[in-house]
């Protein structure tokens, strides 16, 4: 792959431009990734191309390899790993909460202690998720509880 | 494959525990009392000349019961949807019935001992309010203090 960076100060802002004979998976990985930069991550629904505002996504779950997005009415597949997506939302109020959730804090209606150090998560939409006991301190550390 | 391993030995680890911990405390009153156990309960039937074989297998089974037990009320393995207020009442709830069954069952007490089986019963009562107050006043604070540090992250990263 050849990649071409020209710097000027002339350009009012930061623009990029794929050049490929066709639309594969890994020029989605790299759109994908680059729209996360802005907050925004692209995802599928019936074939059909989102960019999601990272503000509006609850959590993010892998299931069986996959990765999915959930916001409060809509569930979105998306080509990122979820490590891959943990990494750019981690500096954006996500944290991780089991091994395979990432949740919104700022999409958390209320929280519950539960049974061994578990925490059980109401999130805006009603939908209960469950912090498993490896991420709940965590997430009382970022919470600022001890 | 590797759960159902991982499940049976936190199970075997367990009873092991329980076990040992009912060992422990047997063997302690057991020296307390020395040859006066003999007309206390049959579980000190040998006295002071220690715990006989009897005695160990019934206190291995109650390890196992209360094992079960702990694995249904205490994990979310078979419950999925309980407040812990309401696991735990059950889980000493049920312990209790199981003790009381297997005291009448193996006679750890005599049936006519009335004062014997009233004061278990107050002790257990006593014992399971106090657990239940304590339980639950540490679950309301322990909420408390995670939906209002919820609430100020929330508050700040919106004044951000």
């Amino acid at each position: 792959m050849k990649i071409d960076i020209d710097i000027n100060d002339q350009y009012p802002e930061t623009s990029v431009t794929i050049h490929a004979p066709r639309l594969s998976q890994d020029i989605e990985k790299m759109i994908a990734m680059m729209r996360m930069l802005d907050m925004q991550i692209s995802a599928e629904r019936n074939g059909e191309t989102y960019i999601l505002d990272a503000n509006k996504i609850l959590y993010i779950e892998a299931v069986e390899r996959k990765t999915f997005i959930y916001t409060e009415t809509e569930m979105y597949e998306s080509e990122l790993k979820l490590y891959e997506v943990e990494e750019q939302l981690l500096e954006r109020d996500f944290l991780r909460i089991s091994k395979q959730t990432i949740v919104n804090l700022r999409m958390i209606k209320s929280l519950k202690a539960d049974i061994n150090r578990k925490i059980k998560l109401t999130l805006k939409n009603g939908e209960q998720i469950m912090v498993s006991r490896m991420y709940s301190d965590e997430l009382r550390q970022k919470l600022g509880v001890r | 494959m590797k759960e159902k391993m991982k499940y049976l030995s936190w199970l075997i680890k367990e009873i092991i525990a329980s076990f040992g911990a009912g060992v422990v405390t047997l063997g302690v009153m057991n020296c307390l009392m020395g040859d006066i156990g003999e007309k206390v309960s049959p579980i000190f039937s040998l006295g002071k000349a220690g715990i006989s074989i009897d005695t160990l297998a019934q206190f291995l089974l109650l390890a196992v019961f209360a094992v079960i037990v702990k694995d249904v009320f205490m994990t979310d393995r078979w419950i999925k949807n309980m407040s812990v207020f309401l696991r735990k009442s059950l889980y000493f709830f049920v312990i209790i019935l199981g003790v009381f069954a297997m005291s009448r069952l193996f006679k750890w007490f005599p049936a006519d001992a009335a004062r014997a089986w009233i004061a278990f019963g107050i002790f257990f009562s006593v014992a399971m309010a106090f657990i239940t107050i304590l339980t639950r006043t540490k679950e309301i604070t322990e909420n408390n203090k995670l939906q209002e540090a919820l609430e100020e992250f929330q508050k700040r990263k919106k004044e951000e």
